[in-house]
């Protein structure tokens, strides 16, 4: 049975040199993309493909085929999630995906965000999708860089 | 005159900038941008994409950005089907001898194609040791 080494919320998806550490950190062999948008967008996928590390698989996925990925992780398979906003995951979740916790490495601003803690932004429906991830028992914390410090949002909501 | 549009993350491009004018002297038509941290990223592709625009004036533009695969990098290159109307070449690693390089070619009148390509040649050449270098010279 594989199994899902970090799940994270990043505007960016990939991108550059944040993936290879996260990837040298949680030995991770397969990033799994899932995002309705990029997985429908052709050009984008070829865009995302080449800033993947060889020898690294990549899946890019809508919610239904994520889902149905993640709750049954292949033999193996070391799996980075990545979705742009914490609704996906909400969605996995209610679709039976397990997850252990669930990190918020990039939400930048945005016109419909506030300031949620230092460089993180959210709005309040994605503040909601927050308390709805813990309600189901899954950790949510800030972790922008492995090897700086987390910090759990239970208290910033 | 061909554009210049050098995107970087923090405040390289216009450091970049700084130190090529010191070289070469003020200069026309080029942009820079910075990526900050906790930025809007579809602003900053708005910011690009814009900045593209204004510096095409028929001839394209050369967009140099810091790193392959990153954030303005990825923006630069997803804004290609938006910008279909617009000429313009992407290369990453951008550093002080591309930099000059990219001015220099189209002082004297070289095309974007050439213009990018010689300024490609000239970022990788322009990394050199030392006692390599000394090495070569006694072979």
């Amino acid at each position: 049975m594989g199994e899902i080494v970090l799940a994270r919320i990043d505007d960016r998806l990939i991108h550059g040199q944040v993936m290879t550490a996260w990837l040298q950190f949680t030995s991770g062999n397969h990033i799994v993309i899932v995002d309705d948008a990029t997985a429908g967008d052709e050009f984008t996928k070829s865009i995302m493909s080449m800033a993947v590390p060889s020898g690294i698989k990549l899946s890019i996925l809508g919610i239904d085929d994520g889902a149905a990925l993640l709750a049954n992780v292949p033999d193996g398979h070391k799996i980075i999630v990545l979705a742009k906003e914490p609704q996906a995951y909400l969605s996995l979740i209610e679709k039976g995906v397990k997850f252990d916790e669930v990190i918020i490495g990039g939400m930048g601003a945005r016109k419909d965000r506030k300031t949620f803690h230092k460089n993180i932004s959210a709005s309040e429906e994605e503040k909601e999708a927050f308390r709805k991830i813990i309600a189901n028992g899954v950790k949510m914390k800030i972790h922008v860089i492995p090897d700086q410090g987390s910090q759990a949002i239970e208290g910033l909501l | 005159m061909t554009g210049i549009l050098v995107v970087t993350h923090g405040e390289m491009a216009t450091g970049l900038m700084d130190s090529l004018r010191l070289i070469m002297g003020e200069q026309e038509d080029y942009q820079t941008l910075g990526l900050k941290h906790g930025d809007d990223i579809v602003e900053f592709s708005e910011k690009i994409q814009a900045g593209i625009c204004e510096l095409d004036q028929g001839e394209g533009v050369l967009v140099l950005v810091d790193l392959f695969s990153a954030s303005p990098y990825n923006q630069a290159a997803m804004s290609f089907n938006k910008l279909k109307d617009h000429k313009y070449r992407l290369v990453s690693g951008v550093n002080l001898p591309m930099l000059i390089e990219a001015f220099n070619q189209r002082m004297i009148g070289a095309d974007l194609e050439t213009m990018y390509q010689a300024a490609m040649s000239a970022g990788k050449d322009g990394i050199k040791e030392f006692l390599e270098e000394m090495a070569k010279l006694n072979s």
